[in-house]
């Protein structure tokens, strides 16, 4: 097994939110998250909206400060890492952002934006050494053409990959792409897909939020799922599908396959909707968990929560039905 | 881009606040004593030879006047200008990406002074420390930053929103570069470049109405446009030469300032489309 990039261990994120009305109200984003990323592999964090996904990229890569919890970044306390220092070592850890239009700034060149970016993590490099790296970028994402013009005469597609571009002038060790094929049609996925996988043959290191299984399956080596801050389940991505899923994660493959069926181009995203506020003390899912009603293990799942059962190599599952396959809901 | 009419004002606004500003340069150094200027002998001359403009009622040549008049609000109005744009950009950036008690501070500061009418809290300040245009133009300036600043804070909270701000943290910018290069340089020059010259014209509007009333601003026998215009009361119906051109500056400068901002601001934006 290679090298650990990054691990983080017991990251909480609390947002509080103040209201007149209904006083102060707690939303546990991350909660008791433990998460290692390694040298070459691609890490999908899978999870319908507001499970946590966004937010766990952004606390692990410093943009947004954690409650609690450690974060090593090779070999390095992120968390105790400040201003210039951490600026610095930003170039080391970067982020495609879901909206493609925070990455591009709409008064600049495609050839301006990667040279501004070279100047700031490459100084060393002269200008007609900028402007050779700056040629070599392009190639790479496939736009040696556009380099005069502006994100708004750019494509979606084109728009993600000049923020790859961007990203990958600064030679960076871990990417963090959150949803980068969200809003794209099918035939600019499956370029922005194409773009991922070269980059991955080139031995970068990915986590992947994304809630598009097809995507996950594509590219990933291991995929995680979120749910409500939790990670409730680990998986290796050729396993998807394995009948002992954690009964959340059956159910998003269910729905997954539906919507799959129903439109065979269609994008496999998932969004089931689990209801209910959040419960501290046991399963995030207890409430809407059809398997503990079964099997009547709902007081136990309402009040305590679920530890890891290994299930196989490199396959966990937080739950205590876990031990016995789930049957398939007729 | 932009029609016919459009290039023609641009051009003409921009040749008027060209002549005022290399007026508002060049005055300085020329010397003028007003008592040495009079003269009854050529008291109320039309424009001539001579005397270009005219003369006004004691003689004093016009031309003269105007362009010495020019210093009465040319300095005052660039710091005004200075003043809000910089000040307004700045606290503007502040309020919008800042959190805790800074931006409590900010906010708070803006909204006290948004309250203030700003001509009468002008006038309230004249009289109760009789003061120089130069300070009237610092207090106008104040007066201004809180529209400014608040243009300022909904383009960066705009931008943060949809995580603009954070991908170029992400990147490795530093924050004093994204405020103030990327935003405001790149994003919101336009929109400065468009309040610099309005605060700029509301000074000149300012200097020559407290100088035109009379028991504040600029004091005769210094020329300002506004006490310029100010002896039609003297005159009566007598002549209209002392304070026609006076009047027709002061009209067509801050339109002019106000238009050239306006078709500048837009070019800056076309520019980039």
């Amino acid at each position: 097994m290679s090298e650990l990039l990054l691990e983080a261990r017991g990251l909480v994120k609390r947002f509080r939110s103040q209201s007149l009305l209904r006083g102060s109200h707690e939303t546990r984003a991350l909660d008791g998250v433990d998460l290692q990323i390694r040298v070459g592999e691609v890490l999908a964090v899978i999870g319908e909206s507001g499970s946590g996904k966004t937010t766990l990229g952004k606390v692990l890569l410093r943009l947004t400060p954690a409650t609690a919890g450690e974060i090593r970044f090779g070999g390095n306390d992120l968390r105790a890492l400040r201003g210039k220092a951490l600026r610095l070592k930003r170039r080391e850890f970067q982020m495609v952002f879901q909206n493609q239009r925070a990455n591009l700034h709409p008064k600049m060149t495609v050839r301006q934006m990667l040279d501004e970016s070279l100047r700031l993590h490459r100084p060393k490099l002269d200008a007609e050494g900028r402007a050779e790296h700056i040629g070599g970028l392009l190639e790479r994402v496939g736009l040696s053409a556009k380099a005069e013009q502006r994100p708004e005469s750019l494509s979606g597609g084109e728009r993600r990959r000049v923020g790859l571009a961007r990203i990958l002038a600064t030679q960076p060790k871990l990417i963090v792409a959150d949803e980068p094929t969200s809003g794209l049609d099918a035939a600019i996925k499956l370029q922005i897909i194409d773009l991922l996988r070269r980059l991955k043959e080139s031995s970068m290191t990915y986590m992947l939020i994304s809630h598009d299984l097809g995507l996950v399956r594509r590219i990933a080596d291991r995929v995680v799922v979120m749910l409500k801050g939790r990670i409730i389940e680990e998986i290796p991505a050729e396993r998807l599908g394995d009948p002992r899923h954690h009964p959340y994660t059956a159910r998003l493959m269910r729905a997954a396959h539906l919507s799959e069926d129903h439109a065979s181009q269609g994008p496999s995203v998932i969004e089931v909707g689990v209801g209910g506020e959040q419960r501290h003390g046991g399963c995030v899912y207890a409430a809407d968990c059809p398997v503990a009603r079964e099997r009547g293990l709902l007081t136990r799942c309402r009040q305590e929560r679920p530890e890891p059962v290994a299930l196989g190599p490199g396959h966990w599952v937080a739950c205590f039905a876990s031990a016995d396959p789930i049957e398939e809901e007729p | 881009m932009g029609g016919r009419a459009e290039r023609i004002a641009f051009w003409g606004s921009g040749a008027i606040v060209a002549l005022v500003i290399a007026i508002g340069l060049v005055s300085p150094l020329i010397g003028y004593d007003p008592a040495a200027a009079v003269d009854y002998e050529q008291k109320l001359l039309g424009p001539g030879a001579g005397h270009w403009l005219g003369t006004d009622a004691q003689g004093r040549d016009v031309a003269m006047r105007l362009m010495k008049g020019t210093e009465a609000f040319f300095l005052p109005g660039l710091m005004a200008a200075g003043i809000a744009t910089m000040a307004g950009a700045l606290l503007g950036a502040i309020a919008g990406y800042a959190e805790g008690w800074g931006r409590t501070l900010v906010v708070g500061f803006l909204q006290l002074v948004d309250t203030l009418p700003r001509l009468i809290f002008i006038i309230l300040v004249c009289t109760i420390l009789n003061p120089s245009i130069t300070l009237i133009a610092g207090v106008a300036g104040v007066l201004f930053i809180p529209s400014i600043a608040t243009v300022i804070r909904r383009k960066v909270e705009a931008l943060g929103s949809e995580d603009y701000i954070l991908a170029h943290v992400a990147h490795g910018f530093s924050t004093t570069r994204i405020l103030l290069y990327h935003i405001l340089w790149l994003q919101a020059r336009p929109l400065l470049i468009r309040q610099a010259t309005y605060v700029f014209g509301y000074v000149l509007f300012v200097e020559t109405a407290l100088s035109y009333l009379g028991d504040y601003g600029v004091q005769e026998p210094t020329p300002s446009w506004g006490n310029m215009v100010a002896q039609t009361r003297e005159l009566g119906g007598a002549s209209a030469w002392p304070w026609v051109f006076p009047a027709v500056a002061i009209a067509v400068t801050i339109a002019a300032f106000l238009a050239f901002g306006n078709l500048l601001a837009r070019r800056d934006e076309e520019a980039i489309r």
